[in-house]
Formats: structure tokens, C-alpha cells, sequence
């Protein structure tokens, strides 16, 4: 409960924060102003958690884990996975981890901001069998995607240039794929 | 582009640097690079800059001198490090980018620290938050909200993943990591954000630089800078508070906002090349305003001409420190015949320099009236209040029943959370709700069959 209670105070700051911005903008030629505003998602903690994963995560990180107020999820691959470091915040959870040559990063948030001039836009890809985005720069790729309610993003950055595994989007794909459900504050049995 | 000299800079004081400084409005690349998003929007609004101390140059590594695309020269050539900074978000690139008009693009903002020397120029963090990854190359910096702060390309970290960390503090040095085959000497910086409908991406950066910039700075006195002092319309406020005025579907109307001269360079609009010589009042973003359907009022359309900073207290005649965009009674503007709530968004700009001053706006609910605009024509008076960019509206509401005319008059700062407050009546108002008052008695004499001038006639 105080856990919960951090998370509601912490939700209202940001939403106190998020009246009327001044700054806010809209192409002048369109009706109504643009305005930012949060929404809170409330995550689905109904996937099981891969207690296989989870086991591979360091005590460390188990422990982050079950303070996430979003679903974690994490890398399956045993160097990976042991090499993971969990960072958890009011809204969101991160998952880094470095192991062979390679540096995942994974962003979780059921915080978005909603801004009245950005329209909705599908992504073109399909990623865990939802509609998602990939990208890249610097030689770092991103995919972003809704799980459960909640927008996930995943880097994946080599750490020597020239790695195959960064010259296109085949490696990070399949490290979506097999990102697994570690559990979370709302998943705990 | 004008050049400095890049060794010289590091002695002068940030009050020179904010003094000088200049930027290109959001969404204008480097010709040939590709189409920016003209978003004004601060998606970061508050955030520190990036950089410890000024000066720093935001401009594109790819497109200026020492990139693939560039114009020819080194990376340290004097002008990659010169005032105005160019936005560089949606820059061509190959992959997706939802937020580019291209829907593809650059994903951040490159920006250069004073000098071209690897691991010299201290990072810092933007917001508190906590690191949550660090790769060969990037640093990940998550804010309360979830924002992700990018840092790239960084040498000589002082921080790890994990880590907790305050607004200002040392991240690293300004370098040229990019995996073993060195990038030139800079800082990529971008901010990925969860935004309804699409999902988390990476969001237009250029703004919240410069905000936090110009806060690096200081509030040293810049050439060009102005505060709004009082904004208002014709129109009916809004009782519905979906806008700040009503208006009914084709009627006339007029707006109008008074600004003061807070700058060290007097404003005219002769358009010649000086600073401060081509002032203007332009609609921010693309396309026309809705209600005037331009996209520009000149400083010689306002009330006064030649506003000095430090000038007279007054708004109405050249050398006073404010004017009124435009003369009395206002901007001239026609509803839309489409119902709906509408914005008229506004900024001072020195043309083919640089825009500065807080953007202004107001809102109107173009409302249907049967057809008929008089007949169902929401009457002038009463008062609303939106906060200008900038400002924050102080007071009591205005009466004004029935023809009152209401203004909203600006105080200083609003801070980082600007909200809306009523309004209260300001001198410009009184002035102009006086003018109207006389020119109804003058026209009520004009037409009485019983009145000096008819009987005259």
C-alpha cells in the first residue's frame, strides 16, 4: 500500500503539472488548440510469468521486478538475462542488459501523453503480434510496440561497428520475440 | 550564417552568448536535408539543457561542415559553431519516424559544445530521474513520467545504470564514441515519449532545447525578446468554456494583442538586414490563420511603428516601449463558416532571422446561429482568459455587459505550469471600449433626425 500510495501522489504531480501548457501548439489553419494531457493505462497482468527467465535474473534485479508498476519483461537469453539490471520508476519499468557484444535496452510506461494535434497512427509492422515501429540511428535500433497495456520500446545497440547483428533489423526483431514476461507489482502470486 | 570565432567565445560571459543567441524556428532544416516538423510544441517542458555551459550549437553533423552531406571543410569549422541553431529532427534518414512529415526521419537533436575537443564539454542531466542503460555509445536517462532522455556519443561517464540522479548532474563529456569508428565531436540528444495513439517514439526535441537554453543563459537582456502585456477580441466570451471567445459561423470580428519590447534592439519594419528591422507578427506553424486567413501582421499595421526598448510608457505612438498588433479596433478577422473550436496562434518574428517572445494566442468556438449571424450574434463583452505563452493572466473578470470590450492583462513568468486564471480589464481595454463608446454616440447623433448635425444638414 505505500508503494501505492507513492505511485498515486507521484501520478498526480504529473498530472498537476499538465494543466495548460503554454508552449503548446497547433497548425494555426486547424480548429481547437493543442493541449497535452496524461492518460494512465491500467496494465494487463494476466500473461504468466516465465519462471524459467525469471530464475536466469540476478537477486538484484528480482527484486526491482517485483516493484514494477508495469509488467517486466526481459531477455531469455541466459547471458543476457543474468547480465540484466532492472530500473523501476512510478510509471514505468527498464530492463539494460550487456552481454556479447550487444546492450538491450527496454523502456515500459502506462504513461502516455496525449497531445490534441497528434492524430493516432498504426505502426507498419507487426511485433509479438501487434502493430509496432522500427527504427534506427546511430546504429542503434528501436522497436516499439502495446503489450498489455502498456508501450514498450527496445533498443539494440552493438558495441563494435560492423556486428552483423546491427547491420539490419533481423536481430532486434527476434529479440522481441523472445522477450519474456518476468512478472511485476501486479503479477506477484 | 554569420561566424565566430570558436576560441575567442570560450572567454566571453553566457550574458554575451544570450545576447547573441538565435535560433531558426522548429521544423526549418538545412536546405536539401530533408522536411522538418514545424512543432512548437516543448515536450519536455522545464527539462535542463543537455550541456553545462553555454555556448553550445544545435545544428546537423550530417549537413554542416565535416559531414557526409555537408557543404566541405572540417568538423571545426568556425561555422558549426556559430549562432542561429538549426533544427534537425526529421532529417533524411531511411526508417520510420511517425512523427516526421516524411515518416522518416532524423530521431533528435545534434548539438556541438563550444569548442570541437573530445571529452572537455561536461553533460548533465535534464531532469531527476534514474539511468537505465548505458551502451557502448548511449546513455539512457528516465525521467518520473517515463520520458527517456538519449544522450550519444559520450566519453568520460560519471554515471552508471541504476543510478539515481538530480537535474544538473555530471553525465559525461561531449565526445565522439560511436563503437570504434569515431562520429565527429558531439552530442546526439533525443527524447522518446509514450504518445497516445502511437505508442512510444521519438518526439520533436528542438523546442525544449531551446527553452532550456535560453533558461542556461539567463536572463541577461537579448537583442530581440518582448513579454505579452494584454490580449483580447470583439467577441463574445465564451460561456461554454470550450474557447475563449464566441463567435457565430462567417461574422467579422476583431483581436488584438499588445506587446512590449523587452530586447535591447529597437523593432521596425523597414525590412532591412539589421536586427530587429524586419519585425512582424507571424502565424506559428504552417498555412494561414484561420479567422484573417495571412500569416503576417506588420509592425507598421500595429499601433506604433517603432517600438524602443525602455521607451515611453505607452503603446500608441512611435518610441513607446509596447504596441498593439493591430491599430484600433484589432486585427480583422471573419469566423470560418465550418463550426468548431478554432486557434489564432501568434509570434513576433525579425524576418529571415529568427523568431523570439512568447507565442500568443486565443480560441474561439465558431458557433452555427441559425444562419443568421446577426441575428443570433453573440454581443461583445465579458471577459476570458488564455494565458498567453509566457504569461499568466492575473485579476478579476471583467464586466462589460453588452458591447464592454475585455483584455487580459499579462504578468511576468508563469513558470513551468502556466494555468488559467480570469481576466481583468487593463488600460488598453478601457481605451478601446472608450473609443468604441464615442464612435456609437457620434454615429447615434449622426443618424438622430433631432440632432445638431441632422438639423444642420
Amino acid at each position: 500500500m505505500p508503494q501505492r500510495a507513492t505511485f498515486v501522489v507521484a501520478a498526480a504531480l504529473l498530472l498537476a503539472c499538465e494543466g495548460e501548457p503554454a508552449s503548446s501548439v497547433a497548425t494555426s489553419a486547424q480548429p481547437a488548440s493543442a493541449a497535452r494531457s496524461t492518460q494512465l493505462s491500467e496494465p494487463d497482468w494476466s500473461t504468466p510469468v516465465d519462471r524459467d527467465v525469471q530464475s536466469r535474473l540476478s537477486a538484484a534485479a528480482r527484486a526491482e521486478v517485483a516493484q514494477s508498476p508495469v509488467p517486466v519483461l526481459a531477455p531469455s537469453s541466459p547471458a543476457l538475462a543474468a547480465s540484466a539490471i532492472v530500473t523501476t520508476g512510478p510509471v514505468w519499468a527498464a530492463v539494460s542488459a550487456t552481454a556479447e557484444g550487444v546492450t538491450v535496452a527496454l523502456h515500459s510506461s502506462r504513461l502516455a501523453y496525449r497531445y490534441s494535434d497528434i492524430a493516432p497512427v498504426a505502426g507498419d509492422r507487426v511485433l509479438r503480434d501487434k502493430k509496432g515501429f522500427v527504427t534506427v540511428e546511430s546504429n542503434i535500433w528501436q522497436a516499439s510496440w502495446h503489450e498489455a497495456g502498456v508501450a514498450h520500446s527496445l533498443h539494440v545497440e552493438c558495441a563494435v561497428a560492423g556486428d552483423g547483428r546491427c547491420a539490419d533489423d533481423k536481430f532486434l526483431v527476434s529479440m522481441v520475440e523472445s522477450l519474456a514476461h518476468v512478472g511485476g507489482r501486479g503479477g506477484a502470486p | 550564417m554569420r561566424l565566430s570565432v570558436v576560441f575567442a567565445v570560450l572567454t566571453l560571459t553566457s550574458s554575451a552568448f544570450a545576447a547573441d543567441f538565435t535560433f531558426k524556428p522548429a521544423g526549418t532544416l538545412v536546405s536539401g536535408s530533408g522536411t522538418g516538423r514545424v512543432d512548437a510544441k516543448i515536450y519536455a517542458p522545464g527539462m535542463r539543457f543537455p550541456i553545462e555551459k553555454a555556448p553550445a550549437y544545435a545544428n546537423s553533423q550530417v549537413w554542416g561542415h565535416g559531414g557526409s552531406s555537408g557543404p566541405g571543410g572540417g568538423q571545426c569549422d568556425t561555422e558549426n559553431f556559430s549562432y542561429p541553431w538549426w533544427d534537425n529532427y526529421c532529417e533524411t534518414r531511411s526508417w520510420s519516424m511517425p512523427l516526421c512529415p516524411a515518416g522518416k526521419g532524423h530521431q533528435g537533436q545534434d548539438i556541438r559544445a563550444a569548442t570541437c575537443t573530445k571529452n572537455v564539454h561536461a553533460t548533465v542531466a535534464t531532469t531527476d530521474g534514474k539511468i537505465t542503460s548505458i551502451g557502448t555509445y548511449s546513455v539512457y536517462l528516465t525521467g518520473n513520467d517515463g520520458t527517456v532522455y538519449r544522450y550519444l556519443h559520450m566519453g568520460s561517464l560519471a554515471v552508471s545504470t541504476g543510478q539515481t540522479v538530480k537535474k544538473g548532474q555530471l553525465m559525461g563529456k561531449v565526445s565522439n564514441e560511436f563503437g570504434g569508428t569515431p562520429t565527429t565531436t558531439h552530442l546526439h540528444f533525443d527524447l522518446e515519449q509514450n504518445v497516445s495513439g502511437i505508442g512510444k517514439v521519438f518526439v520533436p526535441p528542438y523546442t525544449s532545447l531551446v527553452q532550456a537554453y535560453q533558461t542556461l543563459l539567463g536572463p541577461t537582456v537579448a537583442k530581440l525578446d518582448a513579454k505579452l502585456v494584454s490580449q483580447g477580441s470583439s467577441a463574445e466570451v465564451d460561456p461554454s468554456g470550450k474557447a475563449d471567445y464566441r463567435v457565430c459561423a462567417g461574422d467579422s470580428f476583431h483581436f488584438w494583442f499588445e506587446l512590449e519590447n523587452t530586447g535591447s534592439v529597437t523593432w521596425t519594419d523597414s525590412s532591412g538586414a539589421g536586427d530587429g528591422q524586419a519585425v512582424r507578427l507571424g502565424v506559428v506553424g504552417s498555412g494561414n490563420d484561420p479567422f484573417t486567413g495571412e500569416n503576417r501582421v506588420s509592425l507598421k499595421e500595429s499601433a506604433n511603428s517603432e517600438v524602443v526598448p525602455g521607451g515611453g510608457d505607452c503603446s500608441d505612438q512611435p518610441k513607446c516601449r509596447r504596441t498593439v498588433f493591430s491599430k484600433t479596433p484589432g486585427i480583422a478577422g471573419k469566423a470560418p463558416s465550418t463550426p468548431g473550436v478554432y486557434e489564432s496562434r501568434w509570434r513576433l518574428v525579425d524576418e529571415l532571422k529568427a523568431w523570439f517572445g512568447p507565442e500568443v494566442a486565443l480560441s474561439f468556438d465558431v458557433v452555427d446561429c441559425g444562419g443568421d449571424g446577426a441575428a443570433g450574434s453573440p454581443g461583445a463583452g465579458g471577459s476570458a482568459g488564455s494565458a498567453g505563452a509566457g504569461g499568466v493572466i492575473d485579476g478579476g473578470a471583467s464586466g462589460g455587459a453588452g458591447g464592454g470590450q475585455k483584455t487580459h492583462v499579462l504578468k511576468d513568468d508563469a513558470g513551468d505550469c502556466s494555468c488559467r486564471v480570469p481576466a481583468r480589464r487593463s488600460g488598453f481595454s478601457g481605451w478601446v471600449l472608450l473609443g468604441l463608446g464615442l464612435a456609437f454616440v457620434r454615429r447615434r447623433h449622426s443618424t438622430s433626425p433631432g440632432s445638431s448635425q441632422s438639423r444642420r444638414s
